[in-house]
């Protein structure tokens, strides 16, 4: 190790140990638990309902769709070229 | 925290339980705050992210995945909305990276007021000095003691990039620490 390599792990362990705390004052912490406690207590909203069920459905029936997809369109592609020759 | 007791908390919170959201927030708040207004170089601003932070993990608590790591979430989310800010705001980048120099050539700043000792006010000083994406990486890892893997996943970077990025910021506050330190010391 360097000097200005050990210059600069004196100079992180100095942050990790010495850097003040810093905190909001008690009113703006109790004032922000209060909003976000409430926010917490609300009701799912409806639409995030609806859009959980949407997404799960989704993921259901994606990978036999896309399946389903590539193989209509594989037979597609191989009757082609049958009916050409 | 551990990691099993971070596990109880988010599937607690998940269901609901402002309890468990309480014990987030009292773990959480200070620390985010200080990497908010560390960014910032506001405390105004700081508060104002920090509370729509909080608002959003109340809010997004059912949704969140059993494994969700309150920390990293929390970092995350707050970094963003800081990002956000930035670019919603009218500052452009030079301005930006004029208002984060201020502190170390401007008179005391709302953080040396909170600084209790003098090499408090200049590592307060030197941070500031130093650009946003050097800051934020010291402040993850030197300060919060974030894993690079985890530091990584908030920053969205590679662990290589950040590891490059973190000892860049070594020496950059290395330099600074070096510049400000008080004449006695430097002779």
């Amino acid at each position: 190790m360097n000097d200005n390599e050990r210059t600069a792990d004196d100079a992180i362990d100095l942050l990790a140990r010495e850097l003040p705390r810093l905190d909001v004052d008690p009113a703006t912490a109790a004032a922000i638990r209060a909003r976000a406690r409430a926010e917490l207590a609300r009701h799912p909203r409806r639409l995030s309902r609806v859009r959980g069920i949407a997404r799960r459905g989704y993921h259901r029936v994606e990978l036999p769709l896309a399946s389903a997809l590539a193989v209509a369109y594989l037979a597609w592609a191989v009757q082609t070229i049958l009916m050409v020759h | 925290m551990e990691s099993s007791s971070e596990a109880d908390l988010v599937a607690r919170l998940r269901g609901g339980d402002a309890d468990a959201f309480d014990t987030i927030y009292e773990a959480y708040r200070a620390r985010i705050f200080g990497f908010l207004a560390r960014m910032a170089g506001r405390r105004d601003l700081a508060e104002d992210l920090l509370q729509e932070t909080f608002l959003r993990l109340a809010a997004r608590a059912r949704s969140l995945a059993p494994d969700t790591r309150p920390g990293a979430w929390l970092f995350t989310v707050a970094r963003n909305l800081y990002i956000s800010h930035c670019r919603a705001s009218i500052l452009d980048a030079e301005r930006l990276d004029g208002m984060a120099r201020e502190p170390a050539t401007g008179g005391p700043t709302p953080f040396d007021q909170a600084a209790a000792s003098e090499l408090g006010v200049r590592l307060e000083r030197a941070l500031a000095a130093l650009p946003p994406a050097h800051r934020e990486v010291l402040l993850l890892i030197a300060v919060e003691r974030m894993e690079h893997e985890e530091a990584a996943a908030v920053l969205e970077l590679s662990r290589e990039a950040l590891r490059q990025r973190l000892s860049r910021a070594r020496a950059g506050l290395a330099e600074q620490l070096a510049g400000a330190a008080p004449a006695r010391r430097t002779g």
